[in-house]
């Protein structure tokens, strides 16, 4: 018993859908337990953190209390998992970066604030765990799969580097593209339409080239394309492919010379196309960096 | 190892700078007085110490076709430099907008390492060696002794669209053109449809004696930006590239001269040549398209059958638009390279605020680097508040230098570029205004002022415009409320 690998698991602001994900591993999940010792999780409501060899964090840092939690597992884990895109970029939690803490929480208590004092205080920004402490391992999504889940832990219990994804989704999108590989000063489409504006989808065509505006080109593979092949554009969950710098400008910069940028500036969520899922990582690229 | 070379020359401001602190940034660094003796002492000096990067920091060292850089730039490659490894500073993007010696300095050693840091997250440029084929193709009308001269000199003459006849000149219809200068492939056809690729060691074109037809059916198979929707060519002009001549009737310069040009230059034994193109990683490209899609020099095609791409180094042009749009980061360029380009404003931290607003200003090597120095050889003065950086083209630079700017804790970002028409490398500066326009929008939601980024799309003759323009942008950051600059 004392031999097997210790693992924590802890919350963070997120929504518990990455834990759900864990569970879903489901027919692997015994075999996994054996392997693994159980200390703090969520599940089995010990709260106590103490030292172990794999600690898992869900959710994004957006209070004081992430801030310990995120602090002392790392102190006490010798490999630390950020675990969902909440975690790894930020996520939509991360959002809430475009405006400042004040205005968000006037919005929500519409000026009635609680003040009690064991309430958490949210940051003014929310980052995502590495920008507060070093991650050893990323696993992305929201959620991720639990295939994803089960090959890194998998790996990691067998002293292996999680693999890691390098090239972006068309690679494994099975949709078709014919007008991209032509060179012509042309947008590929002449308006941009939303999926439900299309009267008809072609669904073994390339969203783009139906003028529908789809994070797939600047978002890593590894989920399977589950979305873009069951008829509904990439929303970037998975984050952008190691080494850019802002999946969202990546976007801007990709996106811009393939679709008339006028129609794109008509939806009515700009922000929330492209930088869905990692506003709160790109305004936290530099601190990292240095 | 670096090296730095200050050309002082006969500029007294620039001679008596205290550059000791120039001194501390690199192995060595020489001051050097005259520029005639000066050229040996710089080719001496790196044969000696083989450095990974040198520097020249000189009045106009990157002068559009300045015969010296030319001269220098060859001087170190046949001591066996790479191009990659040189880098240029001008002292007039200094000297525009500093307003003391204190100021001088600072931006010198901003610029110098920021010159150095370029060439150490750069990789070498590739060389390519050609032995030139003997044989010139002619397009349009040429005098007849001019043909002679060639033909004296050993060189076979083919004409198309011309009014003398040589070689194939029964063909009618210019098809493609590929291929590196000594060798270009052009496919030419007649009016049945039959087509052939011939191998030409050098192209001679006189654009006036074209008709509107022939004229388009080259910019389309070469490539050439037609500025405005016409085939017209700049006037000093009579290279469009290398191995490829421009002549018209009413140029006296070129005429009676080309023919030696021509046949000195397929009469080498072997031309080497270092080509400024990106680079692929083949491990990490996803096949999207996009590089073929922005790609208006068609360097790029992907074979979806069989899961294939296929870059053409001879057409690509080295402007970084793909470099940029690539979402995979499958792309580099050696000059311009991502590491530089992410790393660029983490460089300039340092640099002083001092007229209350920081700028940012990136210009294109074209017509951005053209403009700012015929503005500061005309005596004009700009405002301390700017920071000029040189970029190949504006398809280089992508929407994150925004962001990084701000954070850096500059105040306004300027874009100087070469007006759409203008643009060499074709789509540049439109691609440019597309991402920039898109990411305006993105800036507005972000609760930040839009204004703080503009772009200067640049035309030659209309310079009092783009200067006026610059002062008239850090006045405006100067006068945006405090509140705006909330990141």
């Amino acid at each position: 018993m004392q031999d097997k690998p210790t693992v924590a698991i802890g919350l963070l602001s997120g929504c518990f859908g990455c834990l759900t994900s864990l569970l879903d591993i489901a027919d692997d999940l015994p075999g996994l337990l054996e392997k693994i010792n159980l200390r703090r999780t969520p599940f089995n409501d010990v709260k106590e953190v103490e030292q172990v060899s794999i600690g898992i964090l869900e959710g994004a840092v957006a209070t004081s209390a992430n801030v310990s939690l995120a602090q002392e597992m790392r102190k006490k884990s010798e490999v630390l998992i950020a675990l969902g895109t909440c975690s790894t970029f930020g996520g939509i939690g991360g959002l809430r970066n475009l405006e400042p803490v004040e205005k968000v929480l006037d919005s929500v208590y519409k000026g009635k604030i609680p003040n009690a004092s064991d309430v958490p205080e949210l940051l003014p920004k929310v980052m995502p765990l590495g920008a507060l402490v070093p991650v050893d391992v990323m696993i992305r999504g929201c959620p991720p799969s639990s295939d994803d889940i089960l090959q890194a832990l998998t790996a990691l219990l067998s002293n292996e580097k999680p693999a890691e994804y390098i090239k972006n989704l068309c690679n494994q999108c099975p949709r078709t593209k014919k007008n991209i590989m032509n060179p012509r000063r042309e947008f590929l489409t002449e308006g941009v339409r939303a999926v439900m504006e299309l009267e008809e989808i072609d669904p073994y065509r390339c969203f783009l080239e139906q003028g529908v505006v789809c994070a797939g080109l600047v978002t890593v593979e590894g989920c399977g394309a589950r979305c873009t092949s069951n008829n509904i554009p990439c929303r970037g969950c998975y984050g952008p492919v190691p080494g850019v710098h802002g999946q969202g400008n990546k976007f801007v910069n990709t996106i811009s010379c393939l679709l008339p940028a006028g129609g794109i500036m008509f939806h009515d969520d700009i922000v929330g196309t492209g930088y869905r899922f990692c506003l709160a990582d790109d305004t936290y690229f530099h601190d990292k960096e240095n | 190892m670096k090296i730095t070379f200050m050309v002082t020359q006969n500029d007294d401001s620039i001679k008596s700078l205290d550059i000791t602190q120039l001194e501390q940034q690199a192995d060595i660094t020489l001051r050097i007085e005259d520029s005639k003796n000066g050229l040996e002492q710089i080719i001496d000096t790196c044969n000696q110490h083989r450095p990974d990067s040198v520097v020249l920091i000189a009045k106009e060292p990157l002068r559009f076709r300045d015969d010296r850089r030319i001269n220098l730039q060859n001087r170190l490659i046949d001591i066996g430099m790479n191009p990659a490894s040189i880098g240029f500073v001008n002292l007039n993007m200094i000297t525009l907008c500093a307003e003391n010696e204190t100021q001088i300095i600072e931006r010198l050693l901003l610029t110098a390492d920021l010159a150095h840091s370029r060439v150490a997250h750069g990789s070498p440029l590739p060389m390519e060696q050609v032995k030139p084929v003997g044989r010139c193709l002619i397009i349009g009308d040429v005098n007849e002794n001019e043909i002679n001269q060639l033909k004296e000199k050993g060189i076979q003459v083919d004409t198309i669209w011309s009014d003398l006849t040589a070689g194939k000149s029964s063909l009618s219809v210019f098809d493609k053109f590929s291929g590196l200068p000594g060798e270009y492939r052009i496919t030419l056809g007649d009016d049945n449809g039959e087509k052939e690729t011939i191998i030409y060691g050098a192209v001679v074109i006189n654009v006036e004696s074209l008709n509107e037809d022939q004229k388009e059916q080259l910019a389309e198979a070469m490539k050439i930006p037609l500025p405005d929707g016409e085939f017209t060519l700049p006037p000093d002009r009579y290279v469009l590239t290398t191995g490829v001549w421009l002549i018209n009737g009413s140029n006296n310069q070129i005429n009676g001269q080309w023919p030696d040009a021509v046949s000195g230059f397929l009469n080498q034994e072997v031309i080497s040549m270092h080509l400024d193109a990106c680079n692929v990683d083949l491990d990490k490209c996803s096949l999207c398209g996009t590089c073929v899609k922005t790609c208006m020099f068609s360097a790029n095609s992907i074979d979806t059958e069989k899961k294939e791409i296929s870059f053409d180094q001879t057409r690509c042009t080295g402007c970084g638009n793909c470099v940029t749009a690539c979402p995979v980061l499958a792309r580099d360029l050696p000059h311009y390279s991502n590491s530089y380009m992410t790393h660029l404003v983490g460089h300039l931290q340092s640099f002083k605020d001092n007229n209350g607003v920081k700028i940012l200003a990136l210009f294109c090597e074209n017509s951005g680097y053209k403009a700012l120095n015929a503005i500061a050889n005309a005596g004009k003065k700009l405002t301390p508040s700017y920071f000029f950086v040189p970029v190949k083209c504006g398809a280089r630079i992508g929407t994150e230098i925004i962001p990084d700017s701000f954070r850096a804790g500059f105040d306004g970002v300027a874009l100087l570029v070469c007006a759409r028409d203008r643009c060499n490398d074709l789509v540049g500066s439109l691609d440019l205004e597309r991402r920039f326009n898109l990411y305006r929008t993105i800036m507005k939601a972000q609760g930040q002022e839009s204004g703080r980024m503009r772009i200067f799309s640049i035309k030659l003759d209309q310079l009092d415009t783009t200067f006026k323009g610059l002062e008239q942008f850090a006045e405006y950051l100067e006068d945006l409320q405090e509140d705006a600059f909330v990141f």
